[in-house]
C-alpha cells in the first residue's frame, strides 16, 4: 500500500505537493493569503471555482474570525477546533485533502499547523430537489430525489426520524470517487443483507460510477434477465418505506434515483399511493397493474396465435371484421405488428430524447397523425394499431420504468413465438418466463414472493400483493424484515392497550 | 438472508405432486374406464384411490426410518450391488416414462394445436424448455407449479362447473352391470396414475420433515382423486360410455363442448388445452429430472454444475425415446404393457422391500459407498450432446410453420351435403376452390339432404371424415332438406349468410333450448352410444325463406323417418328441453305449459288381450297459463277441462309416433337408471322397444292465471 503524505507543518511544502496534484486544473483556485490582525500568517487556500461563495457563506465567516487574530491565536484556535462551525473537517494527509477537496469543499492549510482544515461550503452545483419524474401518485408527496446523495439521505431521514436510520458510506469508481450511501435500519435488516451488499459493491473496480444504474448493473446476480433485480425509485418516500419494511436502500451521488433492495415482483408493481389510499381502490389499482403486466408481454402475440392458427375462439362475425380489415394490407399479420411495434418504440424513444413539449408533441404527432395515416394508407389495419396501443397503455400502467422494460423486451419473444408457433409458442414462452422468474432471486428472496414460498414468512406477505389487505389487518413486515422484528403495526384499544388476538 | 438449500415447503410438493398425479390421470383414466368398467368406472377410482393412500401409508412407514435421502437409505439397506440394480431400474423407469409423456404431449400438441407441424420441432421444443426448467433445480421447478396451481386448477373447476349443465344423467346408469374383471382392471388403471406417488421418497432429499412430505402426498391424492371422479362423471354425462371409450383425449375433446354463457368467446378448447398441457409438462419435468439426477448420481458426477450437463444428456435420450414411441405403435402398446406388468409393480415393490427389510432384518451400517467423482470424459461427451442438441432445435426452429393469414382464409359458416354426391369428394373439392384456405373452425350448420341422412353407410362414412377433421366444430348444429338446392336459393333473399341465419333462428326464435338441438358432436357420439332419439330441424322454404318445417329422427344412430313438428315439440317438452310449449286445444283456447320438471316410470301390466304390455308413465309438471280464450274460462271445472284436453292431446300425438316406432319419451335411454331388466332385453334388441311400450301421461299443473 502506498505510504500518505502528512501534511507538514510548513505551508510552503503542503503547497509543493498540492500543486503537483492540481497542476493544470483551471477549474481549481489555489490562492496563498495572509492571515491574522498582523497579516503575518501564511495559509493556502484551495477550493473548486464554481463549488464555493467567498462572501456570506461558511468560509467567508471564518477568514474574516480568523483575520481579527494573532498568529499564536489563530493555531490555538485551529488546534482547538474552535472556529466557530460545526462542521470543520480536520485532515492528517495531503491525500485527504485531496479528495476533501474534490467533495466540493474549501481546504485550509496554515503556516505552522499540521493539518488541513475542510471549511463545507455550496459543495457541487446541483438541480436541488424537484418533483419526481416517474412514479408519479395521486396521493402522496410529489418529492423527488436530487443528484446530490446527501440531500437524498436528507430526504429519507426527514421521513424516518430515528437514530436507527443507518447511512454507510462506499466509495465506488477508482477514478471518480463517487459517494455512494448503503441506507438501512439498523434494528430491523437483516445483517447479512448489508454484508452482502457491501461485498457485492467491493466487487467490482471501476473507473467512474456516474449513476446508480452503474452499480446495479454490476452488482446484480443475473445480469442476462430481463427482470431488474434492484428495485429503483425516485421517491424519498418509497425508500423511507422500504427502510421500515427491513430492506435496504443504495444511493449514489449524481444519481436521483435510489436502489432499494432486496426486491421481488410484487414490489414493482407496488406504488405508494398503494398505502396512501383506501384498500378498496389501492387493490383495484393493483390488480389491473398485474393484469396490464399480463397483456403488456402477451396481447400482440396473442393476437397473432389467434387470427392465424386458431381462429376458433373468436365470434365469426368479430373475425370476419379482423378479416376484413386486413384486407389490403401488404404484409403478412407478423409484420404489421412488427412495424407498429417498432414505430411505437421509435416514437417513445423519440419522445424520450427530444425537449419536453416537443416531445409531448411527437407523441401526438405519432399517435393520432402517422397511425392514421397509416391506416389509410393500408400499411397497417385498424386492428393492429388498437392492439398495439392497448398494449402500450398496459406497459405504462406498469409503475416502474425498468420492471415495464422487461415487459416490452419479452412482447418481442411472445411476437416471435406466438407468429411461428400460434397458442403452443405462448405457452411454451409462458413457461419459459415464468422457469425463469422462479429461478430468479434478489439477494436471496424469491423474484416470485409471495406467489411462491409464502409459507417462508408464515403467508405474511398474501395479505399485500394481488390485493392489498385494509391497513388494519396488514400487521407484520414482509419477508425482508429481520426475523423477531416483523410486528410493523399494533392497534390500540380507546384505553391504549393492545388490541391484538391473543 | 435466505440462501438457496435446495429445500421446498409441504405446499409446494403437495402441488408438484397434485400435477403429476392430473397430468397424465385426467388424459388417460377417462377413456380406459369407459373401456373396461363403463357406468362402474366411478368406483373404479373410489377403489384405486384407496389403494394409493394404501400404498402412501407404506411409503410413510419408509419415509420414517429413511431419515435422509433416499438413494444412500437404499443402498444401505440392500447393499451396494443390489442398491445399483435398484436405482438402474428407476433410470429406466424415468426414461421411459419421460420418453412417453413426451411423445404424449407433442402429439396432443400436434393434433389440437398446430397440425401441420413437425413432431421433431415440437418435442425438440418442449424437452429443451424441460431441460432449462429442471437445471434450475427442485426450489425452481416447485415455485413453477406452486405458482400455476391456482391459475390453472380455478379454469378447471369452472370449465367443470359449466359443463355440469350439459350432463345427461342417464348415461350414468346403469351402475354394478360391469364385470369384476373390467373393475379391477379400471382401478388398477388408476392406482396406476396414482402411484407416482412413489416420488415422495425422492422428495425427501427436498423436504426433511417425513410427517409433512406424507400429509402433502395424502392431501394431493385427495383432490386428484377428486378432480378424476368429477371429471368422470362429466364426460360420461356429457357423451355416454361407448362414446367416452372411443374417444382418444375426452377431457380435451370436453372443452370444445362447453359453452360458456354470454361469454365473448366462441370456443375455448385452445386455452383450456394450456391445463392438459401444463399438467403433462409437469410430469414431464419430474421425470427429466429424476432421470438426469439419479443417472448422475449412479455415474458418480458431484453435485453442482455438471448435473446440468446430466440433465441435457437425460434429455435428449428422452428425445430418442419419444421418437421411437412415435414411429412404433407397437413400442407403444408394449410400454402401455410394461406400465401395466412391470413399471407400476417395480415402483410398489421396491419400498415393500425395504419396509420388509427393515422391519425384519437390522441394515448393516457399513454399506454406504462413497459418490465417485465424475470423469471428465463424461462431462465433455455430455456437453457436447447439449450443443448438439441446440443446434438441432435451432436448426428445427428455421423450418418455420406455414399459415395463411386471416385475410386470406375463407370461413365457410354453412355446408350442404347433397345425397347425389360423392361426400368425400366434394369435401376435398371445396377444399381446393379458389385462392382462400378454407378454414371450418365457424362452420355453424350443416344442411344434408334427407335421403342421404337416412342412407347409413353414407352418414357414417361423412361422419368419419368430418370426425377426423379438427376443425369442424362438434357443435355445428345439423338440419334436413328435401332439396338442398331450394334452400341454398334462399340465401340471395336474406341480408346474412344462410349459416348465420340458421343458426339465429335456432337459437334466437325457437322456443326449443339450443342444447337440444342436434349438432355434429351428437351424432358422433350416438355413432357409439346408440342410445338417444334426436330430432334434426328438417327445413323447407316459407315465403322465400327457411322455415322448420318437420324433424328427421335420428334413432339410435340412424335416420327413422320424418316426423311433424307437434311430434318433436311434445317430445322436447317431455325432455325438459322446451323453454314454453304452447298448445291449440278446443274453442280456440291458448295454453303455454312452462317450467317442467316431468317424472318417469317404468312398469308392466297385463292388458285386455291378456299379455304383458309394458308402460311408461309420464307425469307432467309444469306451470300453466291460458294465454287466449275465445269464451271465459274459470273454475275448477274448466281446469279439469283443460287438463283433459292436454291429456288427450299428448296421447294422441304419442300414439301416432309410437305408431312410426318413435318415442317421444326418449325412454330407450333412459332404461339403466329406471329398469334394469329392460336394459338387460333390448340391450340385443332394441329394435323390438318402441313395438313393445306403452306411454301414459298424467298431469301436475299449477295454473298461475286460473282460479
Amino acid at each position: 500500500m502506498e505510504e500518505k503524505q502528512k501534511i507538514s507543518k510548513f505551508l510552503k511544502e503542503n503547497i509543493t505537493w498540492m500543486e503537483q496534484h492540481f497542476k493544470d486544473c483551471a477549474d481549481i483556485k489555489k490562492k496563498p493569503m495572509k492571515l491574522g490582525k498582523n497579516q503575518d500568517v501564511d495559509c493556502y487556500l484551495t477550493f473548486i471555482e464554481v463549488a464555493v461563495d467567498m462572501g456570506t457563506s461558511a468560509l467567508g465567516e471564518t477568514l474574516k474570525y480568523l483575520n481579527h487574530m494573532g498568529r499564536e491565536e489563530i493555531l490555538r484556535t485551529l488546534e482547538l477546533n474552535a472556529l466557530g462551525i460545526s462542521d470543520a473537517t480536520y485532515f492528517k494527509t495531503i491525500e485527504e485533502a485531496v479528495d476533501g477537496l474534490l467533495t466540493g469543499e474549501a481546504i485550509l492549510f496554515v503556516d505552522g499547523f499540521d493539518r488541513a482544515i475542510k471549511i463545507p461550503d455550496d459543495g457541487y452545483p446541483a438541480m436541488g430537489i424537484t418533483e419526481a419524474d416517474s412514479e408519479k401518485v395521486v396521493r402522496g408527496s410529489n418529492e423527488g430525489f436530487s443528484d446530490s446523495v446527501k440531500q437524498n439521505a436528507a430526504l429519507i431521514r426527514k421521513r424516518i426520524r430515528s437514530p436507527k436510520v443507518k447511512a454507510r458510506q462506499v466509495k465506488a469508481g477508482v477514478r471518480s470517487n463517487t459517494n455512494v450511501y448503503v441506507m438501512y435500519m439498523e434494528d430491523l435488516v437483516e445483517p447479512e443483507l448489508i454484508t452482502e451488499i457491501e461485498s457485492r459493491l467491493n466487487s467490482f473496480e471501476i473507473d467512474g460510477v456516474m449513476d446508480s444504474g452503474i452499480i446495479e448493473q454490476l452488482a446484480e446476480e443475473k445480469w442476462y434477465s430481463p427482470f431488474p433485480q434492484f428495485q429503483t425509485t425516485e421517491r424519498p418516500d418509497r425508500a423511507a418505506m422500504a427502510l421500515l419494511d427491513g430492506r435496504a436502500v443504495v444511493l449514489s451521488d449524481n444519481s436521483p434515483v435510489g436502489l432499494l433492495l432486496p426486491t421481488d415482483y410484487n414490489s414493482f408493481i407496488q406504488t405508494s399511493d398503494d398505502y396512501y389510499s383506501r384498500f378498496e381502490i389501492a387493490s383495484f389499482g393493483r390488480m389491473i397493474r398485474y393484469v396490464a403486466s399480463f397483456f403488456a408481454m402477451t396481447l400482440p402475440g396473442f393476437y397473432l396465435a389467434v387470427t392465424n392458427f386458431h381462429t376458433q375462439i373468436l365470434p365469426t362475425s368479430l373475425l370476419l371484421a379482423f378479416a376484413e380489415a386486413r384486407a389490403g394490407v401488404p404484409f403478412p399479420s407478423v409484420v404489421e405488428v412488427l412495424i407498429m411495434e417498432l414505430s411505437f418504440e421509435l416514437l417513445r424513444e423519440a419522445g424520450v430524447r427530444l425537449p419536453g413539449a416537443m416531445g409531448n408533441t411527437i407523441g401526438i404527432v405519432g399517435g393520432l397523425i402517422i397511425g392514421q395515416a397509416a391506416v389509410e394508407a393500408n400499411l397497417v389495419s385498424p386492428i393492429v394499431v388498437i392492439v398495439i396501443s392497448f398494449t402500450a397503455l398496459c406497459s405504462f400502467a406498469i409503475p416502474n420504468e425498468e420492471f415495464a422494460t422487461a415487459f416490452r423486451i419479452l412482447k418481442f419473444f411472445f411476437i416471435g413465438m406466438c407468429a411461428w408457433l400460434g397458442y403452443f409458442g405462448m405457452l411454451l414462452g409462458l413457461l419459459a418466463v415464468l422457469t425463469h422468474l422462479s429461478r430468479l432471486t434478489s439477494f436471496g428472496i424469491p423474484y416470485l414472493m409471495p406467489f411462491v414460498g409464502a409459507d417462508l414468512n408464515d403467508y405474511e406477505d398474501e395479505r399485500d400483493f394481488l390485493w392489498r389487505q385494509p391497513l388494519k389487518n396488514i400487521r407484520k413486515r414482509p419477508i425482508f424484515a429481520r426475523r423477531g422484528q416483523s410486528t410493523k403495526l399494533v392497534l390500540k384499544g380507546k384505553e391504549g392497550q393492545d388490541v391484538r388476538k391473543k | 438472508m435466505f440462501v438457496k438449500n435446495n429445500q421446498i415447503s409441504g405446499r409446494q410438493v403437495f402441488r408438484l405432486l397434485t400435477y403429476d398425479f392430473l397430468g397424465f390421470g385426467a388424459l388417460m383414466i377417462p377413456t380406459v374406464l369407459a373401456k373396461t368398467a363403463g357406468q362402474d368406472g366411478i368406483f373404479c377410482i373410489a377403489i384405486g384411490l384407496g389403494g394409493a393412500f394404501l400404498f402412501v401409508k407404506l411409503l410413510t412407514s419408509v419415509l420414517k426410518e429413511m431419515q435422509g435421502d433416499y438413494l444412500p437409505y437404499m443402498k444401505k439397506s440392500l447393499g451396494n450391488v443390489a442398491g445399483g440394480v435398484v436405482q438402474v431400474g428407476y433410470i429406466a423407469y424415468f426414461f421411459l416414462l419421460a420418453g412417453y409423456i413426451s411423445y404424449l404431449l407433442s402429439n396432443l400438441v400436434l393434433t389440437n394445436l398446430l397440425k401441420e407441424e413437425s413432431f421433431y420441432l415440437v418435442l425438440a421444443l418442449i424437452l429443451f424448455l424441460a431441460c432449462y426448467g429442471v437445471s434450475g433445480g427442485i426450489e425452481g421447478r416447485a415455485r413453477v407449479y406452486e405458482i400455476l396451481f391456482f391459475f390453472l386448477l380455478v379454469p378447471l373447476i369452472f370449465m367443470l362447473i359449466f359443463s355440469v349443465g350439459e350432463i345427461s344423467t342417464d348415461y350414468w346408469t346403469p351402475i354394478m352391470t360391469s364385470p369384476v374383471r373390467g373393475i379391477v382392471a379400471g382401478s388398477y388403471y388408476v392406482f396406476i396414475c396414482l402411484s407416482f406417488a412413489f416420488l415422495t421418497l425422492f422428495l425427501q432429499d427436498y423436504l426433511k420433515d417425513a410427517a409433512k412430505l406424507a400429509k402433502a402426498c395424502k392431501n394431493a391424492l385427495v383432490l386428484a382423486g377428486v378432480l378424476f371422479g368429477a371429471l368422470y362423471l362429466i364426460l360420461l354425462g356429457m357423451f355416454g360410455a361407448d362414446a367416452l371409450a372411443a374417444m382418444d383425449f375426452p377431457a380435451v375433446t370436453l372443452m370444445s363442448r362447453v359453452q360458456i354463457t354470454g361469454g365473448f368467446f366462441k370456443r375455448i378448447d385452445a386455452f383450456m388445452f394450456g391445463i392438459w398441457f401444463f399438467t403433462l409438462y409437469s410430469l414431464l419435468n419430474s421425470a427429466v429430472f429424476y432421470s438426469g439426477k439419479l443417472t448422475a448420481d449412479f455415474l458418480g458426477a458431484e453435485s453442482g454444475k455438471g448435473k446440468k450437463y446430466f440433465y441435457a444428456g437425460a434429455s435428449a435420450v428422452v428425445f430418442v425415446i419419444a421418437c421411437c414411441f412415435y414411429h412404433s405403435g407397437m413400442l407403444r402398446d408394449w410400454y402401455e404393457k410394461f406400465m401395466w406388468y412391470i413399471g407400476t409393480p417395480y415402483v410398489v415393490l421396491v419400498p415393500v422391500i425395504l419396509f420388509c427389510r427393515h422391519k425384519f432384518f437390522d441394515p448393516e451400517q457399513t454399506h454406504l459407498r462413497e459418490q465417485k467423482k465424475a470423469e471428465r470424459e463424461w462431462k465433455r461427451i455430455l456437453k457436447k450432446a447439449g450443443k448438439t442438441s441446440m443446434i438441432l432445435v435451432f436448426a428445427l426452429l428455421f423450418s418455420g410453420c406455414k399459415t395463411a393469414e386471416i385475410e386470406d382464409r375463407d370461413f365457410p359458416v354453412f355446408l350442404a351435403v347433397k345425397d347425389t354426391e360423392d361426400f368425400c369428394e366434394g369435401w376435398l373439392d371445396k377444399k381446393q376452390e379458389g385462392n382462400l384456405a378454407e378454414d371450418y373452425n365457424h362452420l355453424k350448420v350443416i344442411l344434408i339432404e334427407r335421403a342421404y341422412l337416412e342412407d347409413d353407410a353414407r352418414m357414417s362414412e361423412l361422419l368419419l371424415v368430418l370426425e377426423q377433421e379438427k376443425d369442424v366444430p362438434q357443435n355445428t348444429y345439423v338440419m334436413t332438406t328435401e332439396n338442398v338446392d331450394e334452400i341454398l336459393e334462399t340465401e340471395a333473399a336474406l341480408n346474412e349468410p344462410l349459416g348465420d341465419y340458421l343458426e339465429e333462428m335456432i337459437e334466437n326464435a325457437s322456443q326449443i333450448k339450443k342444447d337440444a338441438y342436434p349438432t355434429l358432436g351428437m351424432l358422433y357420439q350416438e355413432k357409439e352410444n346408440r342410445l338417444e332419439t334426436l330430432f334434426i330441424p328438417s327445413l323447407k322454404v316459407n315465403e322465400g325463406k327457411p322455415a322448420v318445417a318437420a324433424y328427421e329422427v335420428w334413432k339410435r344412430g340412424s335416420g327413422a323417418g320424418l316426423v311433424d313438428t307437434d311430434v318433436a315439440m311434445l317430445s322436447f317438452f317431455l325432455c325438459g328441453e322446451l323453454k314454453e310449449y304452447t298448445l291449440k286445444l278446443e274453442k280456440h283456447h291458448f295454453v303455454s305449459l312452462s317450467s317442467a320438471k316431468n317424472e318417469f316410470s317404468f312398469s308392466e301390466e297385463i292388458a285386455e288381450n291378456g299379455l304383458t304390455q309394458k308402460r311408461i308413465k309420464v307425469t307432467a309438471a309444469c306451470e300453466g297459463k291460458l294465454i287466449y280464450q275465445k269464451e271465459s274460462l274459470t273454475g275448477e271445472e274448466n281446469k279439469q277441462n283443460l287438463e283433459r284436453q292436454i291429456l288427450e292431446y299428448f296421447s294422441e300425438t304419442s300414439a301416432r309416433a309410437l305408431k312410426q316406432g318413435i318415442d317421444v319419451t326418449n325412454g330407450y335411454k333412459k332404461l339403466g337408471g329406471y329398469q334394469r331388466d329392460w336394459y338387460t332385453k333390448y340391450q340385443d334388441e332394441p329394435q323390438f322397444f318402441e313395438q313393445d311400450i306403452g306411454i301414459d301421461f298424467s298431469l301436475k299443473i299449477n295454473w298461475t292465471n286460473l282460479d
